[in-house]
């Protein structure tokens, strides 16, 4: 069955184990920035975390989990990422409906910590970035549930841990959590809720399936799984609210009516330090984990986070644009792009198909610009996107700006005082042929014969490259 | 000429429309492109990269003009 350890045990070879202590504060997240910087993307596992007394933990710390989209595409069984988006829209399509387990079954239930003996500040949590106020979750995922369907929903949230009991947390203003427990406050109720961590990536990249409200994730879990998702009833809220019964740690308990406490700043994933701002807090009632847990963190703005986000947004932008524009092949979105860029390659669009493919993601809120490209363009290269923008575009003729679309308040480059962004879609595609069987009124591109390069490619596979000029 | 198209020069917004025009040589039947100016210019004979053969617009299989 799958979990953590599972996925862990597959990538073994592709882990960087760190057996020496080493801080929560920063430290591990140097080190992730180090590896984003070079390129280079294996799972981290710290085996002795030390937090800010010295205290080393008995709990290790794995982050970078998907940091990679090579591993985190082989973790869904897709054996190339740029097919990603295609295989991931169909498999978050066809849902299975989770199985609910006996406690006495599930893992994440063999240590069950209660009221006044619960203490958060045992957990290795990581203080990320120098101005963080403190240490935060950031891979639990909130689960709650809407209290006129008892329809759940999941989602990932960062959580500042305050006190042994005590930690704020910051559902999205737009996101279906804050719509919960917006439902329960109005009725004056304390909002119940569960943060679980841990899980293998079919699990954690289900749960983050863009779907509609209210709509449970676990069934889009199970697509992705290919199987049932074993889920078991909380101990505080029964089956009010379930959670994974093979994730590592959950901590269960109440958003209080009303209460708000400052939160942040906080290292977000646009690269930038968010604002601090309102939060709710989770007073925890209790807090269960494996007999043996590992933490799992996710680095916010580094490739840990952008990637497997970025990689389940490729598939909702495919499934939005492959139905107005059945010319789109793959989706990218770049890590350089945080989460506000996407590019698109489609193959022969008819005229005027990439114009109504463009006008359907523009309403996506995620995404601020989106690009098109013809099949030429390799939309995994950065390098190859503005060569397209270079040469393909006239920028009043193929693009398309709008003014006051959701989006994400977090882009430093927001109109001040505004609730809403711009957008703007581009059109990079090449002019097509006008007359049947004849090229079309462009140029060709540069190219040398197959053989030469070859050839070339040979000439230079045995050489030392190191000391050659990189720029 | 009844080889030469002209393609619209329209300007519908939005719709893309290529600058390139394209030659069709009359000898080896492959295509290659060229400036309008150069096409017009009647006295300059052009030259197919593919065959290498040299001659006149008028005696091109086919010619697009963009």
């Amino acid at each position: 069955m799958y979990n953590l350890r599972l996925f862990l045990e597959e990538e073994k070879d592709n882990i960087f184990r760190i057996s020496d202590p080493i801080s929560l504060n920063q430290e591990i997240t140097a080190i992730q920035q180090e590896l984003d910087d070079k390129g280079d993307f294996p799972i981290i596992y710290v085996e002795k975390p030390r937090n800010d007394n010295g205290k080393i933990s008995k709990i290790p710390v794995v982050c970078n989990l998907t940091a990679s989209r090579d591993i985190t595409s082989r973790a869904l069984g897709i054996k190339n990422h740029e097919d990603f988006a295609r295989i991931y829209s169909n498999l978050t399509n066809e849902p299975i409906k989770p199985s609910i387990i006996s406690k006495k079954f599930a893992p994440v239930q063999q240590t069950i910590i209660k009221n006044s003996d619960v203490n958060l500040l045992e957990l290795p949590v990581l203080t990320q970035h120098k101005l963080d106020p403190g240490p935060y979750l950031t891979s639990a995922h909130a689960t709650t549930f809407d209290p006129d369907t008892n329809i759940d929903n999941t989602s990932i949230q960062r959580c500042w841990v305050k006190k042994k009991n005590k930690m704020s947390y910051y559902p999205y203003p737009a996101s279906h959590n804050m719509r919960n427990l917006k439902k329960f406050w109005n009725k004056g109720e304390a909002c119940p809720v569960a943060f679980w961590i841990g899980h293998h990536p079919k699990v954690l990249m289900g749960t983050q399936a863009k779907l509609s409200y209210p709509e449970s994730h676990w069934s889009a879990c199970g697509g992705l799984l290919g199987e049932p998702l074993r889920l078991v009833p909380s101990i505080t809220h029964g089956e009010k609210i379930m959670v994974p019964a093979d994730a590592e740690i959950v901590i269960e308990g109440y958003a209080p009516v009303n209460q708000l406490e400052a939160d942040g700043p906080f290292g977000e994933y646009t690269g930038y330090m968010g604002p601090q701002v309102s939060s709710p807090i989770c007073e925890v009632s209790c807090i269960t984990m494996r007999k043996d847990p590992i933490y799992h963190d996710y680095g916010s703005g580094h490739a840990d986070m952008l990637v497997p986000d970025n990689m389940v947004m490729e598939g909702k932008i495919y499934s939005i644009v492959k139905s107005v524009a059945p010319s789109v092949e793959k989706v990218h979105v770049p890590v350089s792009g945080r989460r506000f860029h996407a590019y698109v390659q489609c193959k022969n669009p008819k005229i005027g198909e990439v114009r109504d493919a463009l006008m359907a993601t523009l309403s996506y809120r995620r995404t601020k610009a989106i690009i098109f490209v013809d099949e030429d363009i390799n939309i995994f290269s950065d390098s190859d996107i503005m060569f397209a923008l270079a040469t393909r575009v006239q920028w009043e003729r193929d693009s398309i700006t709008v003014n006051g679309l959701q989006g994400s308040l977090m882009d430093p480059s927001i109109v001040r005082g505004a609730k809403t962004v711009q957008k703007i879609g581009i059109d990079a595609t090449l002019a097509p042929s006008e007359i049947p069987n004849t090229p079309a009124p462009i140029p060709p591109k540069n190219s040398v014969a197959e053989d030469a390069l070859k050839k070339a490619k040979s000439l230079l596979s045995n050489i030392n490259k190191d000391n050659w000029p990189k720029i | 000429m009844t080889n030469k198209t002209a393609l619209p020069n329209q300007n519908i917004s939005g719709e893309k429309k290529g600058n390139i025009s394209w030659i069709q040589c009359n000898f080896c039947e492959q295509w290659f492109h060229s400036t309008k100016e150069l096409i017009e210019f009647k006295t300059i004979d052009l030259y197919c990269p593919n065959c290498h053969e040299e001659f006149k617009p008028e005696k091109s299989k086919k010619i697009i003009i963009a």
